[in-house]
């Protein structure tokens, strides 16, 4: 069974408004006016019982009020020091999404280049193919070094790796001569890549807050 | 039988990004480690099972790119399904995205038909 659970930091509050309201009717007990004469009959015999009393309850609360304070300190640096762990992971993390989002970007245009025919000549386009591989190569690493730390999931990570996927085995782009590439193969190559490349994107933005 | 176990990045190549010989420089292609390591899977009696048939040790690979694993691995996707293959062709010291990279050419099929 599941026992209930109990915010700290909320009872530590109610503690201390209970305690104040003990405090004000302690304060005020002795005085014997208005609403307290109906819960304390008691009078100040003497100015004497007066000064004890109220020193007494002034070292007692003192004592409590200290207490409580410590505690509320405690749990406000604890907090404190929560929020800003949380706010420094993720800055590191959006620091590391946008180190990510631009290597998919590069990538996405070199794809491009090729689906476009932009090179100029058969080794434009070989520069082209070798820069596509060495930027998902980069990719990939830091899919590896943990996608967790790029605060998205393993099927975010799948929908980035279809990307690749189609482009590696799609032999237009990875192998053909600069001479064979059709322009009319390349449009259809092109609307497919781009519905991977907005899924693999979405999977990057979704992730941003 | 005993299982046989390849450590691929010692026993092979490190880096497995070439489908065959036409592909880049066309060293350490998929091909020649399907027709080196996996030549015996090559046909239908061998699927009738789901016996493991290898551990590949994965722990030296520097790399494995999707074109590689889907002729290595995805060529056997016109036998059987992608769990019998992953259950006769045994991954070990895989890194995850590695892994989804095999999964993702398993269920994609083989595109070099």
């Amino acid at each position: 069974m599941r026992g209930i659970k109990i915010n700290k930091n909320k009872l530590v509050i109610f503690v201390f408004y209970l305690y104040l309201l003990l405090l004000i009717y302690l304060l005020f007990n002795p005085l014997y006016f208005g609403f307290f004469r109906l819960i304390s009959p008691k009078r100040i015999p003497d100015m004497a019982y007066a000064r004890d009393y109220y020193a007494v309850l002034s070292s007692v609360s003192g004592i409590i009020l200290g207490s409580l304070g410590i505690i509320l300190g405690y749990f406000y640096y604890n907090n404190q020091r929560k929020t800003n762990l949380s706010i420094q992971k993720r800055e590191k993390q959006c620091r590391r999404l946008e180190a990510f989002i631009n290597k998919l970007d590069k990538y996405d245009e070199y794809v491009h280049r090729v689906l476009t025919i932009t090179a100029k000549d058969q080794k434009d386009l070989d520069l082209l193919r070798t820069l596509i591989v060495a930027n998902f190569e980069s990719i990939q690493g830091m899919l590896e070094q943990g996608y967790e730390l790029l605060g998205i999931t393993k099927d975010d990570t799948r929908a980035i790796l279809k990307v690749n996927s189609f482009v590696d085995n799609n032999e237009t782009i990875t192998r053909c001569s600069y001479q064979k590439l059709l322009k009319s193969e390349l449009s259809s190559i092109r609307s497919q890549y781009i519905e991977l490349m907005r899924d693999a994107r979405i999977a990057c933005y979704k992730s941003i807050i | 039988m005993a299982t046989k176990v390849i450590d691929v990045g010692v026993d092979f190549y490190h880096r497995l990004v070439n489908r065959d010989s036409l592909q880049c420089d066309g060293k350490f292609n998929a091909v020649e480690f399907r027709h080196k390591y996996l030549k015996e899977l090559d046909n239908q009696q061998s699927w009738e099972n789901s016996d493991e048939f290898i551990q590949l040790d994965f722990s030296h690979v520097k790399k494995i790119g999707p074109s590689f694993a889907n002729e290595a691995f995805g060529y056997f996707t016109k036998y059987t399904k992608p769990k019998q293959i992953l259950q006769k062709i045994v991954c070990k010291n895989i890194n995850e995205v590695s892994l989804m990279i095999i999964e993702e050419e398993l269920n994609a099929g083989y595109k070099n038909k």
